[in-house]
Parts: structure tokens; sequence; C-alpha cells
């Protein structure tokens, strides 16, 4: 599913990172399956170790009362999805901060000052707990990844990184 | 005997550990205020009639033997909780000066929208300096 959407304000091109038609492509197949494997350019690769280096969290994270205070432990597979959603982001946008949160999500925050910043937190059910400031609005709401990254979603952490 | 209560015009402290200051512009994290589900509290502390030194000794008496290293604070007026709709419930024993920030919403996302809310109000953070230990 494509986005298509319309936001004069955006300064990032959201497709840039799918309008690229010159990446390398091995197809292998075998009698029923046939497999596609995309080499990644040297840029990809950069940004996906950047994004294992945010994700590599520290192991006490994992277990519960990590903050002494009861927090929940975050799920690996809040890990999973948080990568997923970080391999989908267009590729000019700047890649947040992973940020454990005590009820056991997993957020990954643009911050540009205390009253203008977005998280994304995820804690392995397959939702995206969104919220953020944006002066005194507060922006709020669960949103659901399907193919892509929602627009919704796109155009808020823009509105903190442009 | 009537439950205790805490005016509005008080101020109360959120005792900060490693993690929750940003250190490029000392903003406190929305984390440290964001309640673990089990219970759905912030723990805060009166600061009333104390000077900074007597804040700190606090922090080291009640909060650090449970939770390590007190590296700061965020301060916020109780009115400013009491407008995002939470209320702030003092101990039975108002000696402890220890006080819970309750009745968060059920809904995750308002929950950790409310905290960012507080966190931003509560920023800077005032930073615990040696001298001050």
């Amino acid at each position: 599913m494509s986005i298509s959407i319309a936001y004069p304000s955006l300064a990032f091109d959201l497709f840039a990172s799918s309008s690229r038609s010159s990446q390398r492509e091995v197809i292998a197949t075998d009698d029923t399956v046939s497999t596609h494997t995309r080499l990644l350019t040297a840029s990809e690769q950069r940004r996906r170790d950047e994004i294992d280096r945010i994700l590599d969290l520290r192991p006490e994270y994992l277990e519960a009362n990590w903050n002494k205070e009861d927090a929940a432990p975050i799920p690996r597979a809040a890990i999973e999805e948080a990568r997923l959603f970080l391999q989908k982001l267009p590729a000019t946008f700047p890649l947040p901060e992973a940020v454990p949160e005590p009820d056991g999500y997993l957020g990954l925050e643009w911050y540009a000052n205390k009253y203008l910043l977005y998280v994304v937190s995820f804690n392995g059910r397959g939702a995206l707990s969104c919220s953020g400031l944006n002066g005194s609005e507060k922006i709020y709401g669960t949103r659901y990844m399907e193919e892509s990254i929602p627009a919704e979603v796109l155009r808020n952490i823009a509105k903190v990184i442009q | 005997m009537s439950d205790p209560t805490v005016d509005s015009s008080e101020n109360v402290s959120r005792f900060l550990v490693d993690g929750d200051i940003r250190l490029k512009d000392n903003s406190i994290r929305h984390g440290a205020f964001l309640p673990s589900p089990s219970n759905l509290e912030i723990s805060v502390f009166r600061i009333y009639d104390l000077s900074a030194s007597d804040i700190w000794a606090l922090a080291v008496e009640k909060v650090e033997p449970h939770r390590g290293e007190v590296i700061g604070r965020g301060d916020l007026a109780v009115s400013t909780i009491l407008e995002e709709r939470l209320r702030v419930v003092p101990d039975q024993d108002v000696s402890s000066r220890h006080a819970n920030i309750v009745e968060w919403p059920d809904d995750r996302d308002a929950r950790a929208t409310i905290a960012k809310a507080l966190a931003a109000k509560a920023s800077p953070a005032t930073k615990r300096q040696a001298s001050n230990s």
C-alpha cells in the first residue's frame, strides 16, 4: 500500500527511499518458492547499522522493575517492531532516540525541545502508541502499521524535525 | 480523622535518576513521569519549608535506598498537576513528605502525553551538585 498525502510544509521527501529504481536485486528460485533478496546500498547498510545501534538496549531493560519502581520489562517483540518501523522510515528522516518506558513500551523519540516532541511507542502487540507535544497542543492516539508507516505519523515526526 | 491533603499552591519534587535528564538541555524525559501499569502512581515529595540541602537530604534518605543515586529533581506546582486532571495524594504520615500522583487516565496514549506535559513543566531539571549532597 502506498501513502498518498499532500502536506505542503513537509520539508522532507517522504517517498525518497521508495522512489529509487536503481537498487540491485538478486532473485533465487527453486521449484516452489521465489525469494527476492535485495542487496543494500552502502548508505542503506550504514542506516541499518545505526538502527541496530539505537536498538541495542542495555539488558536490564528486558527485566521487570528496571527502574526500581516496578517498571514492566520491554518485550523483545517491541524491539523488533521498532526495528521494522525504522527500516520503513524514509531515509530522509533522521533516526530517533530509543527510550525505554516504565510501562513496558519502547519509545522512539524525535525531540526538538520540551514542548515539541513526538514519540512512537511499541509493546510487541502490533500497535503504535503515539504521543507528543506541539506547543500547548497534545497529540496522541494509537495507530497500526500496514505495509507502510501511517502518513499521520510521518507528518507528526516531520513537524518536530523540520 | 480526615485524610491529609495537599494544597494546590504547594510544590512537589520528582527525584530523578540516571537516564531521566537529557544532557543537551537539562530537560526531563517523560519516562520520569510515566507511571508503571502495576500501580499507576508517580512518587513525589512535598518540599514546603525545605532548603535545597534539606531537599537533597530527603532524596538521600527516602529515595536512594530504593532507586539508586539521585542526580536531580523536577519541581512542579501541585496546581499544574491538577490541571492535567490528576490528583496528589499524600501519605497518611505527613512527616514522610511523600505523596503520589494518581488518577491517571485508562488510555495509555493519554497517560504518555500527560507525562510529557508534566516533564516539560518540570524542566529544566535541578541538577544535584556535589556540594548539595
